[in-house]
């Protein structure tokens, strides 16, 4: 039996789902049309004809291809130290014991508190008389160092849920703690290391405001920056600013598909701390 | 205080206060700093002396190729000079101010009831709940240049209301209507998140003191504000910080909207993009610092107010 309040719940949940991602379907579709046919102001999803030809005009007038490599490089080497560094702290913060760990783990979630754009001034002057803008230096190096303190956060969480039994089974056996870490703890912590490694490349590849900062260079700039230039370089050529929206989207989509799992398992564990 | 070496003499109780701790204790201690060690190094250079730099530079001008002068509070008077410089800087402020208070308890109120309704044992539930978060997973520039579409003169919003009659602005082209927009955008992509991280925390609680409740002749409303609320308390003081200091530092949306410059009219300017415009455009950097130290004492401000009440409403049960 079906109650009528469970149908409501339904056609509730459906609405708003459409709601969230009808945009995307009709970025998608609009990106495909002439700019003709965006002018007639139909609401239709799809085009008449697919002009694929935007997309090559889009990758035609920017350097598109090359904004994505730099993304993706980005992404992938602050994503690689940003989860082995902070898995490395984690460690510290869940399984060793010292004085002054209380205070240093309260400095970790202090980090939290300070929002990035206080910071940006100093911290530019410094890469700048570096002459390190327009190198990914001052992108990547704050995330071999820490890691980010959501990441801490997580990961030591996670390490604290797992059997010490073992951790004093091997320091009995006379294994170091950096073999216990490297060999015993991070293989259990293969679950937490993905959803840690998942959320932060997504973070990593919206990233804004970092790479419009230190890398201003059209040659050096990742996608969204390159992005946010179309805005006004195509400010009335829809059909190439939305073509370019969604090559800038297609790499989160497909993360977003293969790890929905990942996703799923992350936002639970990351709901529960308090 | 232990000694390490009963009965050795003066040398060894002299070594004992070097070496409080027995041997083994002592060398996780190392194993711990060595452990932490990227994130001291990380804290310090990229947290703790920025901070510090930023406080010193509020009080100096400089613009990168001179040396910085020691201008004393200048700056902090030209924050306060409202006809002056500080006019800006006061734009940006209640423009933050009033995006951030009418956004995220609108992101907190539709996020709940999303999380209430997708708690109710649905069939296809992940497939719903992934539909809610793709928003939060995609937002930045790709998004913001996509509502910058559908909120055009001639966008989707724009002709469902031709529809009705009603002739929509060009939302992010007028002063009366760009931050409204800006909040439709951040309402749109910040909702997804918080529903799920809600949706976590009602997947707490126990379903035995609801149904005992329910027992006891408690309607669906009395149950929601005795039982639910309390309990989700701690998940729904933690979307609210996170939620406000996200908020506050509102940047890539108002960039993206207004091609980095704040407008129209300033009315889209944030405090993050003005100390951004302060910094690359102006090389103002002693009044952007002191800008920058007056939205970090406003968010450590507000924090601490918000943990402070957080004991009168926040229940944990543990």
């Amino acid at each position: 039996m079906i109650s009528p309040g469970r149908v409501a719940i339904y056609a509730a949940l459906t609405l708003f789902s459409l709601l969230f991602l009808l945009p995307f379907i009709w970025q998608l579709g609009t990106s495909l049309k002439t700019p003709a046919e965006i002018a007639t102001g139909t609401f239709t999803l799809f085009p008449a004809e697919p002009q694929w030809e935007n997309y090559a005009e889009v990758f035609r007038r920017a350097p598109i291809a090359t904004w994505f490599f730099n993304s993706a490089f980005i992404a992938i080497v602050g994503t690689i130290g940003a989860t082995l560094t902070s898995a490395f702290c984690a460690y510290g913060f869940a399984v060793l014991h010292a004085r002054g760990s209380r205070l240093a783990f309260g400095m970790v979630l202090l980090t939290i508190l300070v929002p990035y754009q206080v910071l940006i001034i100093p911290e530019y002057i410094v890469w700048a008389k570096l002459g390190l803008i327009n190198t990914p230096l001052p992108i990547l190096l704050p995330w071999f160092l820490g890691g980010g303190a959501f990441n801490i956060f997580l990961l030591r969480q996670f390490m604290l849920g797992l059997p010490r039994d073992m951790v004093d089974a091997a320091r009995v056996d006379g294994a170091n703690e950096l073999h216990i870490f490297a060999r015993i703890i991070l293989p259990m912590c293969a679950p937490a290391l993905a959803i840690v490694a998942v959320f932060h490349f997504i973070y990593m590849w919206n990233d804004f405001l970092r790479p419009l900062l230190y890398l201003p260079d059209p040659s050096a700039m990742t996608l969204p920056v390159g992005l946010s230039g179309f805005v006004s370089k195509f400010a009335r050529q829809w059909h190439l600013l939305l073509a370019g929206s969604v090559v800038a989207l297609a790499p989160l989509l497909i993360v977003f598909a293969l790890a929905q799992r990942v996703i799923a398992r992350g936002i639970s564990i990351t709901g529960v701390r308090r | 205080m232990q000694r390490v070496d009963e009965g050795a003499g003066r040398l060894g109780r002299f070594r004992s206060l070097f070496a409080p701790l027995p041997v083994l204790q002592r060398v996780e201690e190392r194993w711990f700093w060595f452990f932490i060690a990227p994130f001291v190094v990380g804290f310090l250079l990229f947290a703790l002396a920025p901070l510090i730099a930023s406080f010193a530079l509020s009080f100096m001008e400089w613009n990168l190729r001179g040396t910085p002068t020691i201008v004393g509070l200048d700056n902090y008077a030209d924050l306060a000079d409202l006809d002056g410089k500080g006019k800006i800087v006061l734009k940006a402020f209640s423009n933050t101010v009033m995006i951030t208070v009418i956004a995220v308890p609108m992101q907190l109120i539709i996020g709940l009831a999303f999380a209430m309704l997708l708690n109710q044992k649905v069939k296809g539930m992940a497939l719903f709940r992934m539909a809610f978060y793709l928003p939060t997973v995609v937002a930045g520039v790709a998004t913001a240049a996509l509502w910058r579409w559908i909120l055009g003169s001639e966008g989707l919003v724009n002709r469902a209301l031709e529809i009705v009659g009603v002739a929509g602005p060009a939302w992010f082209n007028e002063p009366e209507s760009v931050r409204w927009g800006i909040i439709f955008m951040l309402i749109w992509a910040g909702t997804g998140g918080m529903t799920l991280i809600f949706l976590a925390g009602l997947q707490q609680i126990s379903k035995d003191i609801l149904e005992a409740c329910e027992c006891d002749g408690a309607g669906r409303f009395r149950r929601f504000f005795s039982i639910t609320l309390p309990l989700l308390s701690p998940t729904l003081f933690f979307n609210l910080v996170i939620g406000l200091i996200g908020g506050l530092s509102l940047f890539t949306e108002t960039y993206v909207v207004s091609g980095g410059g704040g407008g129209p009219a300033n009315e889209s300017m944030s405090v993050a993009l003005l100390i951004y415009r302060l910094l690359i455009r102006n090389l103002d950097f002693g009044f952007g610092s002191a800008v920058a130290w007056l939205l970090t004492a406003i968010v450590l401000l507000l924090t601490i107010v918000n943990f402070r009440l957080s004991k009168r409403w926040v229940f944990y049960d543990n």
